[in-house]
């Protein structure tokens, strides 16, 4: 009996002796978009989109959060929730952009023109995010609202396949650290979903590329010649680059860079374009604010979409506080206005190319996904940097990634199909640096980005003090030189240094990343002149740092100076 | 299971490094933990095994040493088809990484010609090194650097 209640894996064991006499539980994609949601499953011959009650296969996300019942994520009501409703400050969504980020993060301070309250103190913790109920702002958080939204979707999966849904693959945005990921997949644990695999949003279209590829060589009886693609993709919150080399099924994620900027960043420019005060009136969430606020953002909302399509739109607007917003908005206009935006992206991708080894010339295909894909001008310098007279035809932009994701679901639940279809693979690479801090505040990567994924690298280090005995292994990931710029996973230390002069102890760090992008740290010091181990060598799960992680590294510092620094090995030359 | 650091690897001799001192002991190759169990016992295993002898990244590939660009990438999707984790489920990393230790090098044309010449000079070497682990062979290579 005791055993029963206190065995976590007993669900599991129970599906596993019916799954003997149906089909293996295909895990299904998900895509948890920064605006919309989409969930997807192979069907046995091909991937198939699953449908709301509303009969609708991209759902918007949010949260709405009500007195007298509990928050819904409004996936199957059956009529669904307006806008001034979404927006009313009773609705959180953007959770994606807010999720797994401190309140010194620009990002954070970005939603705070959003209805919903965002709190920051800038003092390195997760920020204060809360929903208006009853005229009262209550506190939840991104975990939260992602775990109501993504129990929803569940249940919706569960309705049509009618069977109980334990197995997900999810997408996630390129630039999320390991710190994200990991709120990820608390958000998932929470809602009870099992998470197979948390893909890059890009590196799921290649999936679909790859498939794409290899049933028309079939057709064709090609030789197996490789195809380069890029792939970009721009949602409402993030713009993801990879760049794939593609043969025979086999997908290798050559270089992979991410941003968190999105169709949220071009809307919130031409808020303040059309209202300079914006900002100010949003800081202060009174009723009468967020109402009017809420009015501007969908009348800009409107004329965005809008201009993917004509030149120029009129925009009619009564705020409701005696301001009237009436004038026209040009495709000129909003294209000065986001000059930075597209700036931004063109860094993007030259860098991207960079990364890869590969130039414009070398690329066979160019596809776009995502909302902001739409967007002439984001097309037109896509396609610019990359010489290319149009993009690659044949996938939907705003279903590819959670259909990559139901394949990489199919694959990764050992689904074999007869005819070859899921004969794939993606070899991954990682989207960061992962090293330890050095020679102060120095970053010493150990796997640096764009690495094949498995890995396993290691380096020798040394200490940085005569006759130190402790030393620190902080682990950070990111891209700057300095260890504080980048993102802290966590730190431990190694006792029993032999006593040495500075420089001539040998601590050896080794980093793993499993094929499931588990990271593991491990650490130990070597006796003086040999290669044998002190004491066991530490391995270390990162991450480990929880809340209030911005201000580890600093304690650190603060605590023990450069007592247990370490220091590079010279490079001998 | 796990191994105690105190093995040198016969994996990264030849991959080859750039030690201008010749050092008594090989360089940092001393992976801790399960990585030498790969190397020493996986890699050459799969190749013989008895009397594992050296092997080449050509090997590790299954190619000729004049093989081409495009037949080292066909043999390494073909190979990472068969070991990569994601499509053996349970099985594990190491042969995956060895392989890909192996495209990585063949694949990027100044790093294939570093290893040439090292592997030349490897060969150069009478066979009684052979029969020794890791360290003969690289000790001996540090000495004919010039190359």
């Amino acid at each position: 009996m005791a055993d029963q209640t206190y065995t976590v894996a007993s669900d599991g064991e129970s599906a596993e002796d019916i799954s003997k006499l149906i089909p293996t539980e295909i895990a299904i994609g998900m895509d948890i978009g920064t605006s919309k949601c989409s969930v997807a499953i192979w069907n046995g011959s091909r991937v198939e989109l699953l449908r709301n009650t509303r009969n609708q296969k991209l759902i918007r996300s949010y949260v709405l959060f009500k007195d007298e019942m509990l928050p819904s994520g409004g996936v199957s009501t059956e009529v669904p929730h307006g806008d001034p409703e979404i927006l009313s400050g009773s609705a959180v969504f953007n959770m994606k952009r807010l999720i797994g980020r401190i309140d010194t993060d620009p990002v954070v301070h970005a939603c705070k023109t959003l209805p919903f309250m965002v709190q920051t103190l800038g003092i390195g913790v997760r920020p204060f995010i809360a929903a208006l109920v009853n005229n009262v702002w209550r506190s939840t958080t991104p975990e939260e609202v992602l775990a109501i939204f993504l129990v929803e979707l569940k249940a919706m999966a569960e309705l049509q396949l009618k069977r109980p849904i334990q197995n997900a693959v999810l997408t996630v945005p390129v630039s999320f650290n390991r710190f994200q990921l990991a709120r990820i997949e608390r958000a998932c644990a929470m809602a009870g979903i099992n998470v197979f695999r948390l893909m890059p949003e890009p590196t799921a279209v290649a999936l679909l590329y790859a498939q794409q590829q290899q049933q028309s060589m079939h057709e064709n009886m090609g030789s197996g010649i490789e195809k380069v693609a890029l792939i970009f993709s721009m949602g409402a919150g993030y713009c993801d680059i990879a760049i794939t080399a593609t043969a025979g099924g086999v997908s290798q994620i050559k270089a992979l860079l991410g941003i968190p900027l999105g169709g949220e960043d071009l809307l919130q420019n031409i808020l303040r374009y059309l209202l300079p005060d914006f900002e100010r009136i949003c800081s202060n969430h009174s009723l009468k604010n967020i109402k009017s606020m809420a009015l501007l953002r969908i009348a800009a909302q409107n004329a965005i979409h809008k201009l993917s399509s004509q030149n120029s739109v009129e925009i009619n607007v009564d705020l409701g506080d005696g301001r009237k917003i009436s004038r026209s908005l040009t495709r000129a206009e909003f294209e000065e206005v986001n000059d930075e935006v597209f700036i931004e992206c063109e860094k993007l991708i030259s860098q991207c190319l960079l990364d890869a080894k590969v130039t414009a010339e070398d690329l066979n295909d160019v596809i776009l996904v995502g909302g902001c894909s739409s967007i002439p001008k984001i097309r037109s310098l896509v396609l610019g940097l990359c010489k290319k007279g149009d993009s690659y035809k044949g996938i939907d932009s705003l279903e590819a990634a959670v259909h990559g994701a139901a394949l990489e679901g199919a694959i990764a639940s050992g689904i074999n199909n007869s005819s070859g279809s899921l004969d794939l693979l993606t070899i991954q690479a990682t989207p960061l640096s992962l090293g330890i801090r050095v020679d102060g505040d120095g970053f010493a990567p150990i796997i640096h980005r764009n690495t094949a994924v498995p890995s396993r690298k290691e380096m020798l280090f040394t200490t940085a003090h005569d006759n130190q005995t402790e030393a620190l292994i902080v682990v950070y990931e990111g891209e700057s030189k300095k260890a504080g710029e980048n993102n802290i996973l966590g730190y431990f230390k190694i006792t029993g240094i032999p006593s040495a002069p500075k420089g001539s102890a040998e601590i050896c760090v080794c980093m793993d990343i499993d094929a499931s992008n588990v990271l593991r740290v491990y650490a130990g010091a070597f006796l003086l002149g040999t290669q044998e181990a002190v004491s066991p060598f530490v391995e270390v799960r990162m991450p480990t740092i929880d809340d209030g992680h911005g201000w580890c590294g600093q304690a650190l510092v603060k605590m023990y100076g450069s007592t247990m620094d370490l220091a590079t090995i010279p490079k001998k030359v | 299971m796990i191994a105690s650091p105190n093995f040198s690897l016969p994996r990264p001799h030849f991959l080859g490094r750039r030690n201008a001192v010749p050092r008594p002991s090989p360089p940092p190759t001393r992976l801790p933990l399960r990585y030498p169990t790969i190397a020493a016992a996986s890699a050459p295993e799969r190749a013989s095994t008895a009397h594992p002898p050296p092997i080449s990244l050509y090997d590790v590939l299954g190619l000729e040493e004049k093989a081409n660009i495009r037949e080292i990438k066909a043999a390494y999707r073909i190979l990472a088809r068969t070991c990569h984790p994601d499509v053996r489920s349970g099985a594990s990393a190491d042969e995956f990484m060895i392989i890909h230790a192996a495209y990585s090098t063949l694949s990027d044309p100044t790093k294939r010609a570093e290893y040439d010449r090292e592997l030349i000079a490897l060969r150069r070497l009478p066979p009684r090194s052979y029969s020794f682990s890791g360290h003969a062979p690289r000790r001996t290579w540090e000495t004919d650097q010039c190359w």
